[in-house]
């Protein structure tokens, strides 16, 4: 019985020294502790140092420099979001509980002129259909458009499109304008309708270790057709507002034959983020994967259209679209 | 907990105690099975989600089936246990699942003794529940562990008031474990991030998931699992009995996870 009494104690005080508290209590993070783990996050998790030549270590000199032991929590928190505007990402964000995300704005220095109801009013002889977020109608000269604000629950998309092509339209009008992004993972099967072969759409890019250069090769990302194929000139509308999953967009129909992209640049955004929650609460998230369009080169910084045009908003004021126009005049010639 | 498991403790000792005459008839062959229900606190840090430690209680289920014979027994336990934390504004929220599934083989030593291996398949599922709209990208964490063991444990059989009465205790230490955890910077597994494999609408992803897993040591991925009960049969078939069971993994890498639980269970025996 001795021996099975001082069996049973070994056992328990084996399993009362596990459960050892592991991380510091939030209380005892000073504002300096923060901000390191916040700088060693990012330092190990974003992708685009190179692409964007930061010098990362730069920057932790001229904010870490600004703390003392003092720093209030709003202070750091305006110091940390200014840290990660640094890179000019506004896949980066930083959030407290106490308030609201303050991150890098990408339309900065672009004239945006965009107007759904100018749309609605001047062109359109029935009311938009609505399917998700898809708002969809076919034009008087028998062109489909199909307006989608944002890339989520678009899932309709290719039964639309075939809905449209039996009812004999003349070709497509897909305006993303305003479209700041959202899902872009069922992209992938929704363009096979537009495709008669096999067709690469661009190359992912993933993070691979903490290191800055540590990256996956690129990976190609191929689709093949499906059963219908909608094979009539078709035009993406774009403005500078379409970021992340409607850049991604804007890059995929650029590999897609009969495909125009007209308007402006895209806002950019390849970068796919992810977060964490900081010891002290606040949720980070950075840029860790990145994407190439078919020449490789990175649409973080946007996503070029064919052709070039902006609205003008004395003719926007009078219910001319001259980007929707240029798009008319494309498809009808 | 400390009085969980001191409470355990002296349920053994007082038992123990009150009846003395140790029963020398450990040579029975029979199978068991026990249902298990009962509480556990789990704490955990996984690294690819938050800085911090969440802890947590939650309900468990377990179903042991035991095969024992002269020499040697075998033992299947299968344990479930998950937890959904509510949002809060201070801090992230974490929904959990943790699915183990142990099976061991043992032989008898000398003073109640045996000793044996184990297979440990111990996977721990972790979702962010947050209305942030953060972790879009990263909407899970997953760690399969899949480990051999040596496993250690004593047997006592005594009774009270004429009824059987069974102490027991094991330990188990990972020696050898398939590590399956997300690669660096992304919730994909490695094999998944390949030409040909990869898909953003993750379809395949099963296959290159399960290859993606590294052999670890026990220096670098540690799995440890310590169980105490006490059973008290009724009748010649029907026992019930309280098992606590103390659980450690802890992987050593930038983006670690520590997981700890221990667990009490009250359990329902049927011996045939």
């Amino acid at each position: 019985m001795k021996n099975a009494i001082i069996h049973c104690l070994i056992v328990v005080f084996c399993f009362v020294s596990c459960s050892k508290d592991i991380t510091a209590p939030l209380q005892e993070m000073s504002p300096i502790d923060v901000f390191e783990e916040f700088w060693q996050y990012v330092d190990q998790q974003y992708i685009y140092f190179e692409e964007k030549n930061v010098d990362w270590n730069e920057i932790y000199t001229t904010y870490r420099n600004q703390l003392t032991e003092s720093t209030t929590e709003q202070e750091l928190l305006s110091i940390c979001e200014s840290a990660l505007k640094e890179l000019k990402d506004s896949h980066n964000q930083i959030k407290a509980p106490f308030s609201q995300i303050n991150k890098f704005d990408y339309r900065e220095g672009y004239d945006i002129q965009f107007d759904l109801d100018v749309i609605k009013n001047n062109y359109l002889t029935d009311k938009l259909e609505i399917d998700g977020n898809l708002q969809f109608t076919i034009m008087e000269s028998d062109i489909g458009y199909i307006y989608l604000p944002s890339m989520g629950r678009y899932r309709a998309f290719p039964q639309i499109v075939k809905e449209m092509k039996d009812q004999g339209v003349n070709g497509l009008i897909i305006d993303i304008r305003n479209n700041g992004g959202g899902d872009s993972d069922p992209l992938i099967d929704m363009m096979n309708i537009f495709v008669q072969e096999t067709t690469t759409l661009g190359y992912y890019v993933e993070k691979s270790g903490p290191n800055h250069d540590e990256k996956t090769n690129p990976i190609g990302v191929t689709i093949e057709p499906s059963d219908f194929y909608f094979g009539l000139p078709t035009v993406i509308l774009t403005n500078r507002t379409c970021y992340s999953a409607a850049s991604y967009m804007a890059a995929f129909f650029k590999n897609i034959p009969n495909v125009t992209i007209v308007g402006q640049l895209t806002g950019g955004g390849g970068g796919g983020n992810l977060s964490i929650e900081l010891s002290n609460g606040w949720i980070v998230a950075v840029s860790t994967s990145d994407f190439l369009d078919k020449e490789f080169i990175t649409i973080e910084n946007g996503v070029k259209p064919d052709i070039d045009i902006n609205n003008k908003s004395e003719n926007l004021v009078r219910g001319i679209d001259d980007m929707l126009d240029t798009a008319i005049e494309i498809i009808l010639n | 907990m400390t009085r969980i498991a001191l409470f355990i403790f002296f349920i053994i000792v007082t038992i123990s105690s009150v009846h003395t005459q140790q029963l020398t008839d450990n040579t029975l062959n029979f199978k068991e099975i026990t249902f298990h229900v009962g509480i556990s606190r789990s704490s955990l840090v996984d690294k690819r989600m938050s800085l911090r430690e969440k802890r947590q209680f939650s309900t468990i289920y377990g179903l042991n089936f035991t095969t024992v014979k002269t020499k040697s027994r075998q033992q299947l336990n299968v344990l479930f246990t998950s937890f959904k934390s509510q949002t809060n504004a201070s801090q992230l929220g974490l929904n959990f699942i943790h699915p183990t599934i142990n099976y061991s083989y043992e032989r008898k030593l000398r003073n109640n003794y045996w000793f044996g291996g184990s297979f440990d398949s111990n996977v721990l599922l972790t979702f962010p529940n947050t209305d942030t709209g953060f972790f879009v990208n990263n909407p899970i964490s997953y760690t399969m562990a899949y480990s051999l063991s040596p496993k250690i444990s004593w047997n006592h059989q005594t009774s009270v008031k004429s009824k059987d009465v069974f102490l027991n205790s094991s330990a188990e230490v990972a020696l050898l474990t398939y590590l399956i955890r997300p690669a660096f910077g992304h919730p994909y597994p490695e094999k998944f991030l390949e030409e040909g494999t990869f898909s953003p609408t993750r379809s395949n992803i099963a296959l290159p998931l399960l290859r993606s897993g590294k052999i670890k040591s026990v220096h670098n991925f540690q799995s440890i699992k310590i169980k105490l009960g006490v059973q008290l049969f009724l009748t010649d078939s029907v026992g019930i009995g309280v098992h606590f069971q103390g659980n450690l993994v802890h992987e050593r890498a930038k983006q670690s996870i520590d997981y700890r639980d221990q667990t009490l269970t009250l359990g329902v025996s049927y011996r045939y």
